[in-house]
């Protein structure tokens, strides 16, 4: 499977007449991607915002946030499974905008404490203290603020947001369908020297039902035993995310597409390892059985494959670090070397226990991508798109604060893919 | 907590989903519950079939309090588990 990406770096974004890339000059027409957004019958009122990167803004409510993409050439569409037929993607040619983020925001009906899988807040600062706590203050964020109509049901709102996101990310993309990138990459497992020692990528994902859910293909994965993926096909687009229940903790769609362990994994394919392919796994089992079961079978798999070592992700907190660690755990005893990036834990310094929920003798090479325990102090802004106030706790309540005044924040949990396990972003430890 | 209960002289029998954590920090007496949301009982079978579990556990767990331990020791009725 050899696909080719090729990348339209976007420098600008600004609304226009026409919705079409001018150089790296991304042009919207408004209306016309209200129109498209609204198709569906389910929102009130659409409003697209661009923020960028600098500004004193905060945008909140977020949901998915997706990388406009679109297939060009070749077997499989864009998104499949949801925009398109569920054909195996992975080869051809695709074509993204770099540097753009279509984000999701919506505020979704408060049905009262619900315990642990509800939409929490998502922040993201596009400058500021706050701002380095997320990827996304570096890219232009074209913002779908969806005002929702009422007495919908969870599942109903979950599917016709996620739609309208990818609907609107491919829409974009389609503005190079006739133009040729400025740069082309090819991803190709091909072996050209057998010699090099053979790794494995394990990426563990969440997936326990609406407003946590990741899927592929379109089919979420709730029920997911391990199993074996081609690295094309997630950046191609066949794992989308649902996820929303922890916005520091989770992977939106946008870093699906863009996961830095896959890069790094292909930069050096061929020269100091030969990356062999991908397992997917699910976390926050419910039962000791299907936690068990699940490393088991992910060391099965790399022992099917011959792996020497494994690099091992992980999405989401709580119990699904006990999947992670049963991994890799597994995954040594089976001879195969593994490393893993994981969050800590540490309180309000670092120094305090523990620092991980849960950890195996054998996890002895692990990278931190920093912690959310610390509290943090946003300042004002001057703009906030999503919304107007924000709801920090839902499990506590509905009481909001205004979003546009400084917030002290205990912990940075809501702050957008601060503590994103993927390691994508600046924040790691540096002293131990 | 069970740990340091159980060294003060009251002997300890935890009734966890997650036995692997328990053995972890060294918790005396562990008794395999069901699952995370639910650990005491089954509550996706019928009333009495959830009733039959819960009585279950809560036998192996004072069968638990009776035995002598000097390791994290587990407590399983294969039963229990989903």
């Amino acid at each position: 499977m050899r696909l080719e990406m090729g990348t339209f770096p976007v420098t600008e974004v600004a609304f226009g007449p026409r919705t079409r890339l001018d150089g790296s000059r991304l042009e919207i027409d408004r209306d016309e991607l209200i129109a498209l957004v609204l198709e569906n019958g389910f929102f009130h009122r659409v409003r697209v915002d661009i923020v960028s990167p600098g500004e004193s803004a905060r945008i909140i409510h977020l949901l998915d946030t997706i990388e406009p993409r679109i297939k060009v050439e070749g077997p499989g569409g864009t998104f499949p499974g949801f925009l398109d037929a569920v054909e195996t993607v992975g080869e051809g040619r695709t074509h993204r905008l770099a540097g753009v983020a279509v984000m999701e925001s919506a505020e979704l009906p408060w049905r009262g404490e619900k315990g642990l899988l509800m939409v929490r807040e998502g922040i993201v600062d596009m400058t500021g203290p706050g701002a380095e706590y997320s990827p996304f203050w570096q890219t232009i964020n074209i913002v779908l603020t969806l005002e929702l109509k009422p007495n919908f049901s969870d599942e109903e709102y979950d599917r016709t947001i996620r739609l309208a996101g990818l609907k609107a990310a491919q829409y974009l993309a389609q503005t190079t369908t006739d133009q040729t990138a400025p740069r082309y990459r090819t991803y190709d497992l091909k072996i050209s020297r057998p010699e090099l020692p053979r790794v494995v990528y394990v990426h563990q994902i969440q997936s326990q039902g609406t407003f946590s859910q990741t899927f592929f293909y379109g089919k979420p994965l709730d029920d997911l035993i391990p199993t074996l993926v081609h690295p094309n096909e997630l950046l191609d687009g066949a794992l989308v995310s649902g996820n929303s229940a922890y916005q520091s903790l989770k992977t939106p769609t946008w870093l699906h597409c863009n996961n830095p362990v896959i890069e790094q994994l292909y930069d050096r394919h061929g020269r100091d390892w030969n990356f062999i392919g991908v397992i997917l796994s699910r976390g926050h089992f419910y039962g000791i059985h299907e936690k068990e079961r699940s490393a088991n079978q992910v060391a099965k798999l790399a022992r099917m494959l011959n792996a020497d070592g494994a690099m091992v992700t992980w999405e989401g907190g709580g119990n699904s670090i006990i999947e992670a660690m049963l991994t890799i755990q597994a995954l040594e005893r089976a001879g195969i070397k593994t490393t893993a990036i994981s969050y800590e834990l540490g309180g309000v310094d670092g120094t305090g226990t523990p620092l991980l929920l849960y950890s195996v003798p054998e996890a002895d090479a692990l990278v931190s991508c920093g912690t959310y325990e610390r509290p943090l102090r946003l300042p004002a802004v001057q703009r906030v798109v999503g919304g107007r106030t924000i709801r920090l706790d839902p499990a506590k309540g509905d009481h909001r604060l205004p979003a546009h005044q400084s917030l002290q924040l205990d912990t940075s949990l809501q702050m957008y893919c601060g503590t994103n396990q993927l390691g994508f972003g600046r924040r790691r430890g540096i002293d131990f | 907590m069970a740990k340091v209960v159980e060294e003060s002289g009251i002997p300890v029998a935890l009734i966890t989903a997650l036995t692997t954590l328990a053995r972890d920090v060294g918790a005396p007496r562990i008794v395999q519950g069901v699952r995370i949301p639910h650990p005491c009982g089954n509550p996706t079978l019928p009333p009495d079939g959830d009733r039959a579990i819960r009585r279950r556990i809560v036998l192996m767990a004072l069968k638990a309090l009776q035995t002598l331990v000097i390791e994290p020791t587990s407590f399983v009725d294969p039963d229990v588990l989903m």
